[in-house]
């Protein structure tokens, strides 16, 4: 795509409009004016057509015979003379200026114009027939004569005025095109200024500064008020998202520093001063120790980054219906030897139909597996971990009790948040990071489901997850 | 000297203390959650308190201003796992006179330890001289009159801190508390035992007495 100026395009649209708008102007002015001043002209020309057929008449003597008296035709000073041919009805020429095309004997009725040009100099004539003989014989009542006069003008003059006046017309309609093409990219610019406000504005946005400062005068334009606004939305989406995945990689990194920080000393102590083989081994297994948990908070990192990338992909995947039971006894099978070190009982109460979901079913147990962990984690020896699995308007809903000490109401909703804690030292001993119930979240969220806790009298916690049924 | 650990982690403060013992052969106490740490700061006169940012119950700031507040003024090495400026300069202004981050290098650790109990005491070189005695804290090396001096871990320990307290009268009381932690069985007169020790070695036929009793009250280091 060709890139192009927003104010180039608009001036050239304005300046081509008015430009055609000029030059029709001119046409009509020109049609206008010309008519007009050939309407008049002919009639001027008829005026004197008649006046100078009036100096025809009859001589004096007992036979009187019609004459042109060219000793009244008026004196001409300046300018180029008239041209004039006067005959009879009956073609007698009785007076004539200089020839010219067209002055001849005719025999039409009416009248009749036309142009033509003599020695270069444009000439407008006209022909009239039937004009009476205006003088007459006292007392003997004669039937008239009629006249057929041809009388020409030059139209130089009339030419000259008619350009003067569309010479107007034109210096009118350049001015206008010029005030109007200026005023056009005057408002233009006006109008774009808060665009390029933005613009600087959304280049100072970085990794330190998120504030988007948007001028007022952005807000008042109709048409960019929207742009400002959906770019402040999304310089907060964008921040929010931004904030998140450093807390996380910040968490993470506190995280993964502290087995690190163990498994460095053990070594370092073991180096210190030569040891015994025993201390040694104990050493080396204490260190592979530490790798472990190293190795187990990398598992759900993974984990959890794979249920994030997961959350945009699963719409588009086709995937199977899987049923919910399975993945939930799998879980359960996973975590019976540390159901059985925490002497917990874990209950599983399913109808005997399938409860379809469409899913991965190794992201489910996994699901299923962190719940019923973080249920015996937190809940003392002897008592049972109950999951419950059930058809609810539309949903697969899967609940995980527990009879353990409870969450506090302010840490219900925060639970599910990465890294999140309730008490660090509890946990810690457990073996926990924090992240089994946020990849329980992300892989729930996943597959379009959702996630919550809730308390459950007199102690304990209610872990439901529901999941849109497969039908 | 005797120092303090409060660090919920339990092996890598057994790591700390294992390597403070042996590398700089310090008593060292354990404190695995924020309120027995306090507790423990408060009832023992310790060196140095190594403190742990992320405990349970208390966490180590809470632990730090606490302390500071009932005007403890041992030096405090904070252990920590976020290592940003602001959580480095809140640590510091809360009264700790250093910080490590995890994971740390041990060597560097125990120089560090060391560096603030020497500076605790008003020592800033690691080499203590007393008129012709000469004590490298770093080799823990002790010297008379140019001639090195073998001594055994608890001789040293006696003489090292009789040295950093160089002028002024040690109780064996003092001694005692500054030299076991808990897991030692304390006798004072034990101390004895090592003074006599310590005179046998650095107070040959020639030398000058170094180690003066004071009857009733404890010992003097004095050149």
């Amino acid at each position: 795509m060709r890139s192009f100026s927003i104010k180039r395009r608009i001036t050239l649209a304005v300046v081509a409009a008015e430009l055609i708008l000029v030059a029709s102007l001119l046409l009509l002015a020109s049609y206008i004016i010309r008519s007009n001043a050939i309407k008049s002209f002919d009639a001027a020309l008829h005026g004197r057509g008649m006046s100078i057929a009036a100096l025809v008449r009859y001589s004096e003597g007992p036979h009187p015979d019609l004459f042109f008296d060219s000793t009244l035709l008026p004196r001409v000073t300046e300018g180029i003379p008239d041209l004039y041919f006067i005959e009879t009805e009956n073609g007698r020429p009785l007076a004539t200026s200089t020839p010219a095309p067209g002055f001849s004997s005719s025999n039409g009725k009416g009248s009749r114009v036309w142009d033509f040009s003599l020695n270069g100099v444009p000439f407008r004539a006209l022909q009239l027939h039937g004009v009476p003989v205006l003088d007459s014989e006292e007392e003997e009542p004669t039937t008239p004569i009629m006249l057929n006069v041809t009388y020409a003008a030059s139209t130089g003059d009339m030419n000259r005025a008619l350009a003067r006046a569309l010479f107007g017309v034109l210096v009118g309609g350049i001015l206008l095109l010029v005030i109007s093409a200026y005023a056009s990219i005057q408002s233009i610019e006006r109008g774009l200024r808060p665009l390029s406000e933005l613009t600087s504005s959304a280049n100072s946005i970085s990794a330190a500064d998120w504030n988007l400062k948007v001028s007022p005068s952005a807000v008042t334009v109709v048409e960019i008020a929207p742009l400002a606004r959906a770019m402040s939305q999304m310089v907060e989406t964008l921040h929010a998202a931004f904030q998140q995945q450093r807390d996380f990689t910040s968490n993470a990194a506190h995280e993964l520093k502290t087995p690190v920080a163990i498994l460095k000393s053990t070594l370092q102590s073991l180096l210190q001063e030569p040891r015994t083989n025993n201390v040694y081994r104990e050493g080396i297994t204490d260190a592979l120790f530490d790798l472990a948990r190293l190795e187990d908070l990398l598992h759900s990192m993974l984990r959890l980054a794979r249920a994030d990338q997961q959350a945009s992909a699963n719409e588009l995947r086709n995937l199977g219906a899987i049923d919910v039971v399975g993945t939930c006894e799998a879980a359960i099978a996973r975590l019976a030897p540390l159901a059985q070190r925490h002497g917990t009982v874990i209950s599983l109460s399913a109808p005997s139909d399938m409860l379809p979901v469409r899913a991965e079913p190794e992201d489910l147990e996994i699901v299923w597996a962190n719940l019923i962990e973080n249920a015996i984690r937190y809940s003392q020896a002897n008592s049972t971990v109950k999951i419950t699995a059930a058809r609810h308007n539309g949903f697969v809903v899967v609940a995980v009790e527990d009879g353990g000490i409870g969450i506090p109401a302010a840490e219900l909703s925060r639970v599910f948040e990465r890294f999140h804690r309730s008490d660090p030292s509890r946990s810690r001993q457990g073996g926990g990071y924090g992240l089994g119930l946020a990849i329980a979240k992300a892989f729930v969220e996943s597959y379009g489901g959702s996630i919550a806790a809730t308390p459950i009298a007199p102690s304990g916690t209610r872990i439901g997850v529901e999941l849109p049924i497969s039908n | 000297m005797r120092v303090l650990i409060v660090e919920d982690e339990k092996r890598l403060a057994l790591n700390i203390g294992r390597s403070l013992r042996e590398s700089a052969g310090y008593a060292v106490d354990y404190a695995t959650n924020g309120s027995e740490g306090i507790y423990m700061a408060q009832s023992n006169p310790y060196d140095l308190v190594i403190l742990d940012l992320m405990l349970p119950e208390l966490d180590g700031q809470t632990i730090l201003r606490r302390l500071r507040e009932t005007g403890s003024t041992f030096p405090v090495l904070v252990l920590t796992a976020r290592d940003d400026k602001e959580t480095v300069i809140r640590v510091l202004n809360a009264g700790a006179d250093d910080y490590v981050s995890k994971p740390f290098d041990l060597g560097e650790l125990i120089a560090r330890v060391k560096a603030l109990i020497r500076r605790g005491k008003g020592q800033s070189t690691a080499t203590i001289r007393v008129g012709t005695l000469e004590i490298n804290t770093v080799d823990r090396t002790v010297r008379r009159d140019g001639r090195n001096v073998l001594l055994t871990g608890m001789e040293y320990r006696v003489i090292e801190y009789l040295a950093h307290r160089r002028g002024a009268v040690v109780t064996k009381a003092e001694l005692l508390e500054h030299l076991y932690d808990f897991n030692w069985e304390r006798f004072s007169n034990v101390i004895e035992v090592y003074v006599s020790g310590l005179r046998r070695k650095l107070e040959v036929p020639g030398n000058a007495r170094i180690i003066h009793t004071i009857r009733g009250h404890g010992y003097t280091l004095q050149g």
